[in-house]
């Protein structure tokens, strides 16, 4: 099965240089059926990624990029007037499809970012008088950028929860970054080729869902997630005039999915506390609310969970 | 001038006047018969109420004509009896010779209670009605102006003083020359000082004045600076002045100031020429250029030497680890792929702690430091 997934990564490889972790983070998505909210300033790959990942998964790839003009309809789909058969007929949107790049999400205004968000959720759309459910797999890959602050709409905090993991990209090493600009250059990008189908990433879920956590592992998770409401009960007083809101419910149900997508994709057979470190960043960075306080004084929320973590016994 | 200080003529003209229901009366108290053309003198006019006449107020209105002159020398207040007395001395100037004519006017004013209860309380609707002035003429009085040529007049002395008589060539020499006494000494023209083979350098006069019965009363003071290769003499500075004391012109002069002017520094005399055969002095040279170029040679082995100083090998995060479990943490926190065979490893107790960072530090790349 792992072979499986290291296909997967080499077939991305070929047109997207490192970015490691967000290629990690869209393939636990797959796995878990959850959604990726990607952040990381312009020209860093996240288009390339994901398109790269749709080819080598064959799979059904749509794009969107959010604008402050966009409506619902835009993307859901509408009702439209034919007029050689004088009825309504479905035209269906882009988001009828199985990975679908929300590119910019944070561009569009609060009744866009809705209407896709509740499908997220529903994974069904309404259309008229007409219900259609979307063919999974159905993964929503959004951007946002992080450096602008005018013509945005942030996420609110109930809508960032939707979201499964939160990647923030960085820049691509020195060694990289010569590579890719090398790559670049020469034209020698190679053509994807599509290494799995449906059926076997379905098959790839289940494993996955085999993946065995042990209860010690499984109270350690809650732990982690209970110390973010209140981190003093675990010697992080400092910290709590920064936290106005803990992480939610959904984190723990997440938690509870993606660090064995994590374990899996490590070639484990069970989880260990390294695979929820290695992920717990991005499961909770969106879900924590912090104070003006910490806002004011630079507090990074990376930093505080890393507190955290490192405040909580290790079973 | 001859002041009719025994003769107080009492001008009871009369100047009875009812205003806003209060009477007063002007009248002239003092007054000279006769002045010098720029001779100042003064005159006493009083303003007598019939009551406290606490609401009132009086200006005299100043007058500047070809003829004379006009200031305030002082004004003051008293209530005697109950009736309140406004008095005011003229300081009066002629400019030229005759009969003068003196016709001042005064202003009176009368302030309403009500208008100084607003300005007590601070209102601001204090309307034009509140205040009330009317213009009164004053009795009129003739004094007789004399011709005058002096440049000044009054009670005046001057002199002229140097720091010392003897100074080396291009040294400085400073010469004050200063008027002092009471009179019009507001018209003196300042000195223009002209020496042949002197430079002169001089400031402009200082005046330190107070106001007087005669006009002003202080000081002049005119400062020069004076460098000349020879000796020179000071000429005398004069000074036309109509005495009043004594009532005559006088013309005041300084005495004549013989400066001695000694040879001066010359620079090539100041330094001594160095005597480039003795030894002594060859070796001082060579001693201050060894001095200099040691110098160099220290600074540049310094530096070079702070470049190849042993540099203390930067902290890595994970040195910080004091167990497996703690290792395993922070390197799976650091999301670097590099490091999950040694995760790996860690986890199935294939290696040690101590293996682990010996392993890590063979690692270097830049993603791994972190400070």
């Amino acid at each position: 099965m792992i072979n499986i997934i290291n296909q997967i990564r080499s077939e991305v490889a070929k047109v997207v240089v490192g970015q490691d972790k967000m290629i990690d983070g869209l393939l636990i998505g797959l796995l878990c059926d959850g959604h990726i909210l990607i952040e990381g300033i312009p020209g860093l790959a996240k288009t390339t990624t994901v398109k790269a990942l749709s080819a080598a998964l064959g799979l059904g790839f749509k794009r969107v990029q959010f604008t402050p003009d966009l409506l619902p309809s835009d993307i859901l789909g509408a009702e439209v007037y034919d007029p050689q058969h004088n009825a309504f007929k479905i035209k269906k949107g882009p988001i009828f499809t199985n990975l679908l790049l929300a590119d910019e999400i944070n561009r569009a205004p609060a009744k866009v970012q809705s209407a896709l968000l509740e499908v997220m959720q529903e994974r069904q759309v309404t259309l008229g008088d007409e219900s259609f459910k979307l063919s999974p797999p159905f993964l929503v890959m959004a951007t946002q950028n992080p450096i602008e602050n005018e013509g945005v709409y942030p996420l609110p905090e109930a809508q960032l929860d939707r979201f499964m993991l939160k990647i923030t990209v960085g820049y691509n090493t020195a060694e990289e970054e010569l590579s890719i600009a090398r790559r670049i250059a020469s034209s020698t990008a190679e053509a994807i080729t599509t290494v799995i189908d449906v059926d076997t990433l379905n098959s790839l879920k289940e494993k996955v869902k085999t993946i065995h956590i042990d209860e010690e592992v499984e109270r350690y998770m809650i732990t982690l997630v209970t110390a973010t409401r209140e981190p003093e009960k675990y010697g992080l007083e400092s910290i709590k005039r920064y936290l106005q809101f803990g992480a939610s419910p959904r984190v723990s149900i997440d938690m509870f999915k993606a660090v064995r997508a994590v374990a899996f994709l490590r070639g484990k057979e069970f989880v260990t506390p390294s695979d929820i470190a290695s992920i717990i960043k991005e499961l909770m960075r969106h879900r924590i609310v912090m104070t003006y306080e910490a806002e004011a004084e630079g507090i990074e929320i990376d930093d505080l969970i890393e507190q955290i973590i490192k405040a909580v016994p290790i079973p | 001038m001859r002041r009719s200080l025994g003769r107080i003529i009492v001008w009871f003209v009369i100047f009875h006047t009812t205003l806003w229901g209060m009477s007063y009366r002007w009248s002239v108290l003092e007054s000279p018969q006769s002045l010098r053309v720029g001779q100042s003198g003064v005159i006493r006019y009083a303003c007598t109420f019939e009551g406290s006449a606490a609401e009132y107020s009086t200006k005299l209105k100043l007058v500047d004509t070809p003829q004379y002159g006009t200031s305030v020398l002082s004004q003051n207040t008293r209530v005697v009896q109950g009736k309140r007395i406004d008095t005011i001395d003229l300081l009066i100037t002629p400019k030229t010779a005759g009969v003068i004519e003196i016709r001042m006017k005064a202003d009176v004013r009368y302030t309403s209670p009500g208008a100084v209860e607003n300005t007590v309380l601070g209102r601001d609707n204090l309307s034009r009605d509140d205040i009330s002035e009317e213009e009164v003429a004053l009795p009129g009085i003739s004094i007789r102006s004399q011709e005058n040529s002096a440049a000044l007049t009054g009670n005046i002395t001057m002199e002229a003083q140097v720091d010392r008589t003897s100074v080396r060539a291009h040294e400085p020499l400073h010469l004050s020359v200063i008027i002092k006494g009471s009179g019009n000494l507001e018209q003196f023209i300042p000195y223009e000082l002209n020496i042949s083979g002197v430079k002169v350098f001089s400031e402009p006069a200082q005046k330190l004045f107070t106001p007087s019965s005669d006009g002003v009363e202080g000081e002049i003071r005119q400062e020069f600076a004076l460098v000349a290769e020879k000796s020179y003499v000071i000429p005398t500075f004069k000074l036309s002045v109509f005495d009043t004391a004594h009532n005559r012109a006088v013309l005041l002069q300084s005495a004549p100031i013989q400066v001695e002017i000694n040879e001066g520094y010359d620079p090539a005399s100041l330094l001594d020429a160095p005597d480039l055969t003795d030894m002594s002095t060859l070796k001082h040279y060579a001693y201050n250029i060894g001095l200099v170029i040691l110098g160099v040679i220290f600074g540049e082995a310094g530096r070079v030497l702070w470049k190849r100083r042993p540099r203390r090998k930067t902290a890595q995060f994970w040195e910080r680890s004091k167990n497996t479990k703690e290792l395993i943490l922070m390197l799976a926190l650091s999301g670097d792929k590099r490091y999950e065979a040694i995760i790996t490893a860690l986890e199935s107790n294939t290696i040690s702690l101590s293996e682990a960072k010996k392993k890590l530090s063979t690692l270097t790349t830049e993603k791994e430091v972190k400070a």
